[in-house]
């Protein structure tokens, strides 16, 4: 039932062969954890048996990339390009080395290739949105950080907060060259603050579609939210994430101080003492220190609110 | 599949049917070439993937049920896969929590696996249930081709033999959970690897076949994917939960890279140590804050986190004061991670068998290891030392865990120094895997060699205070003389304890607090329990409470065998200023405790009726008890002796 793949199994053991004869192959205590250079060394023995095949130089160019040897990556790309690799993995691949080795002009070249085959491939997107970025055309950048977003099958938490920062960098006009290389801005305006954190919400909204509500995006969209006293959007954030985690007190906690905000202090208290019920549920041992300095805010605030018999506003 | 209205004629007609269809669809047409293989194993849900060298003849098609008959069928998408045929990917949704089924992958002309008792997994139980639970964990079971993974088959079949006498099957079906943390396949964890080492060997493909697992991205993973697009190889085979799915009080990730998941009453939180943990000021941000978030929201009763490089380690290739990464998850992680209570850390990259005692905060170099970063110092085996414990079920912060290094599983390396980190208790160059197992609140931890051993045993008891019980315990050993003494004249200053017993049948062997024994002495008069003194150990340290908690710094001094004593020269410690245990053959033991100062915190004079004081080994059970004469007892002064 269990058949492995010949022709992996014809390379490995190509690669075996080949070290075995070289007398460089490891044995059981001598090599099982090899660093890049014995990796490297491998690789390369594995290119002398088998000369043709694009897979391995592909892993040689990673290899290389992971000790920073940008020429030498490039190189192996475009053997493995020019061997029939997959043009549009080759292609941002180069395009990320070209941008790793301080040179953005001749990535965003490379990375067009890819993009001019297809205009939704999201790595490709995602690269040029980078470099962009790296090169101060932010405008341009942030385009291209929403429309990766939008095509990426799972766009990673970190990248959408970085498409979301890319959106409020939008307004900046400060290209700086980069290492000798320039690129000037061709869809650079002055947006506001308000319109760049719309477009940032959006692209947080367009991520989590897909995602499903992630609070680390989710967190970053409520302070935006907050920037603009959309508090009612906040609170709406806010309460999307506790659907899933009804007993997180930190977040019950802020969704009281955005009530606050708004002036809906009876509801603001209610959620405060929610907190701190939810918080003394938790016997004093077993509070972590963001808990425990939460319960003491908390305390305070209750005490200090206008109709507590504590408080300093009656 | 269409198999179900046969399958109801009977089970040997259906079985029949099925033998039927399995000829002629491999006689015929596709070759699986890869699993099946079980994936995001939730309550209601299980992901079957396999793959075919050919084109199914439709969608594919997994036909399951509770019975080897089978009856129900799902049917699921399929994919061009990276060796040039197809991967197929049925996903089983509305199952029933912890409940057994048998399962056939195919397409509608007919299964392309035997139904049978081969081909079976068992769901997740709810999240909060309180059932027995073992996990099969280890990391670095990859190996190049040429190193024939001939350690690794070994620890496969150690494992086998050790939960499931030998059986593959019986051996899948004792395991709750398979925890892999890294570096399942070498090179730089590609599709061909992969293939070739992880899914290829028939009797790891037995296991998976039943067994779902998850994992942790190891460096050899991590060379060949792209955390922040979650492309490569690695996410093109796995499937890890990033919305819940698999049921957890804890929030989203949004990750296959970093993700939580709840089996029963344990949380796991698995981390990225690779692309995450390189950019944790960038992209990686967004694991930070996740990870916080995700501990505030968990209730479980345990805390497992796991990924790839280790906190704390001195393998030959991977030393955890070097290593950037390893620098970076020791000081990113652990303080929230220790912050939130949790109790135990695995981890691999370094191919060695490292494991800590319970400690806690020590987030520096290996040579920052201070003693009070060891809450207990001892090996943690019930049979020996006695087991950790933790007071609080659920979680306790700072209340201590234990750090695993297992990342032998294909190979062995030294240690660098050879003497290996300072904070283990267990360093073995010895190719092995960990199995964890939980059972409400005792989780016992084990390390199986290549060749079967048994080799380190250590238990976490949770929920457990040791601390004076309400009424003197029956079976004491008698002292031959004790004494308990109060001053509390009004100026805490002043206030001063003792507790003395002489002529006890102490013997060496019963107590050595420099490595972890674990007292308390208490007295009791007729109202209860009035006083409790828990002596600072390397193990019980914790447990003292606040007033009496000693220094940083204190420490037990060992004279010679059998002699073992701290005292305060200085007077600068308000609390417990001397304590004295002497064992000695012949019942010529003495154990003696004495504190002074404001943190004496004596109880209320005076006392009412009889006194009894005891002093109790929480470790072996032992306990001595001497009933007190009153020799005065007033508002300020209080003296017994006897008997």
């Amino acid at each position: 039932m269990h058949r492995c793949n010949r022709a992996t199994g014809h390379r490995i053991l190509a690669m075996a062969v080949a070290l075995a004869l070289a007398g460089l192959w490891p044995t059981s205590l001598g090599w099982a954890h090899p660093d890049i250079s014995e990796a490297e060394d491998a690789a390369a023995h594995a290119i002398e048996e088998s000369p043709d095949d694009p897979a391995l130089y592909v892993h040689r160019a990673t290899l290389e990339r992971m000790r920073h040897d940008w020429d030498a990556a490039a190189a192996s790309y475009t053997k493995a390009l020019e061997l029939g690799a997959d043009r549009d993995r080759i292609d941002v691949s180069l395009a990320s080395v070209l941008l790793e080795a301080g040179l953005p002009k001749t990535a965003l070249v490379r990375v067009e290739l890819a993009l001019g085959r297809d205009q939704d491939n999201g790595a490709a997107r995602l690269t040029r949105a980078r470099i962009l970025s790296r090169s101060s055309r932010h405008a341009d950048a942030a385009a291209d950080y929403a429309r990766a977003v939008a095509v990426l099958k799972h766009p990673e938490p970190g990248v959408v907060l970085e498409a979301m920062n890319a959106q409020l960098l939008r307004s900046t006009q400060d290209a700086v060259a980069t290492d000798g290389e320039m690129i000037a801005d061709s869809n650079a305006q002055a947006d506001t603050r308000e319109e760049n954190i719309v477009s940032a919400l959006a692209v947080a909204d367009s991520a989590m579609r897909k995602l499903s509500i992630i609070p680390s995006i989710q967190e970053r969209a409520i302070e935006l939210e907050t920037e603009l006293e959309r508090y009612d959007a906040a609170v709406a954030r806010i309460d999307s994430m506790l659907a899933r985690a009804p007993r997180h007190e930190v977040w019950i906690a802020q969704r009281g101080d955005l009530l606050t905000a708004q002036g809906k202090q009876e509801e603001a208290v209610q959620s405060y003492e929610r907190a701190l019920a939810l918080i003394n549920e938790r016997p004093a041992g077993r509070r972590s220190s963001r808990i425990s300095l939460l319960a003491t805010t908390l305390r305070k605030k209750l005490d200090n609110r206008p109709d507590s018999e504590m408080g300093e506003n009656p | 599949m269409k198999l179900t209205k046969n399958i109801r004629l009977s089970t040997a007609t259906a079985v029949a049917i099925m033998l039927s269809a399995f000829v002629v669809s491999t006689a015929s047409a596709q070759t699986i070439t890869r699993g099946p293989y079980l994936q995001m194993p939730g309550p209601d849900r299980m992901t079957v993937i396999f793959h075919t060298d050919l084109a199914l003849a439709s969608t594919p098609e997994v036909d399951y049920g509770t019975t080897v008959g089978l009856g129900t069928v799902s049917s699921g998408s399929t994919t061009a896969d990276l060796m040039g045929g197809f991967k197929h990917v049925v996903d089983l949704s509305g199952l029933s929590d912890f409940t057994k089924y048998f399962y056939a992958v195919g397409d509608s002309v007919g299964p392309l696996t035997v139904a049978g008792t081969d081909y079976a997994f068992t769901t997740a139980p709810l999240p909060g249930t309180r059932q027995p639970i073992r996990i099969w964990t280890f990391g670095d079971s990859g190996y190049w081709p040429g190193n024939s993974g001939t350690e690794y088959r070994d620890n496969r079949q150690a494992y086998y033999d050790h939960v499931g006498g030998g059986d593959v099957n019986v051996a899948a079906d004792a395991t709750d959970v398979m925890m892999h943390l890294g570096d399942n396949a070498y090179g730089v964890g590609d599709d061909p690897t992969y293939q070739s080492v992880f899914f290829g060997p028939p009797e790891l493909a037995a296991f998976l076949q039943r067994q779902p697992f998850l994992s942790a991205i190891g460096n050899h993973e991590g060379a060949a994917l792209d955390s922040v697009t979650e492309t490569g190889d690695y996410f093109e085979m796995f499937q890890f939960p990033t919305a819940n799915e698999l049921g957890t009080n804890g929030v989203a990730s949004g990750s296959e890279s970093y993700f939580s998941f709840d089996y029963g009453n344990i949380h796991f939180i698995v981390l990225d140590t690779e692309d995450n943990l390189e950019n944790i000021t960038t992209t990686g941000a967004a694991m930070k804050t996740w990870l916080e978030n995700d501990l505030i929201a968990t209730t479980a009763d345990w805390i497992i986190a796991a990924w790839h490089r280790p906190p704390y380690s001195k393998g030959i290739f991977h030393d955890s004061d070097v290593e950037q990464n390893e620098v970076d998850a020791r000081e990113e992680f652990i303080p929230l991670l220790e912050d939130y209570g949790v109790d135990l850390v695995l981890s691999g990259h370094s191919h060695t068998y490292e494991r800590t005692p319970l400690v806690d905060g020590h987030t520096g170099l290996s040579t920052t290891l201070e003693p009070y970063h060891i809450l207990d110092g001892g090996n943690g085996n019930p049979i020996s030392d006695g087991p950790y414990r933790k007071p609080s079920l659920q979680q306790g912060p700072h209340e201590g865990a234990v750090y695993i290094v297992a990342g032998a599983a294909a190979d062995t390396r030294a240690f660098s120094p050879t003497s290996g980190h300072p904070l283990m208790v267990k360093k073995l160059v010895l190719a092995g895997t960990s199995v964890i197992e939980v059972d409400g609140d005792v989780l016992v931890g084990k390390y199986i060699t290549d060749t079967g051993l048994l080799i380190d045993t250590f238990q976490i008891d949770k929920g457990i205070v040791t601390d004076c019980p309400a009424a003197p315990l029956g079976t004491c050993l008698a002292a031959g003389k004790a004494k308990f003494s109060v001053k509390a004249s009004g100026d805490p200053a002043k206030d001063q304890t003792q507790f003395k017993w002489v002529k006890v049948p102490l013997e060496v062997a019963d107590m050595n607090p420099t490595t972890g024994t674990d007292l308390v002495a208490c007295a009791w008069d007729d109202t209860g329990s009035i006083y409790g003194v828990i002596p600072p150990n390397p193990e019980n340290l914790f447990y003292a409470p606040a007033p009496m908690t000693p220094p940083p710094s204190w420490s037990w001094v060992s004279k010679k065998a059998g002699l073992h004593g701290y005292k305060d020269k200085l007077g600068s410690v308000s609390g417990l200023s001397k304590i004295k245990t002497k064992a000695k053959a012949g019942s010529k033991g003495v154990i003696q405790f004495k504190a002074k100062g404001g943190n004496t915190a004596p109880p209320a004079l005076p006392l009412t009726g009889a006194l009894t004081t005891q002093l109790i080994n929480f470790d072996t059970g032992v306990c001595w008890t001497a009933s007190l004469t009153e020799k005065k007892n007033d508002g300020t002064k209080y003296i017994a002796s006897g008997p």
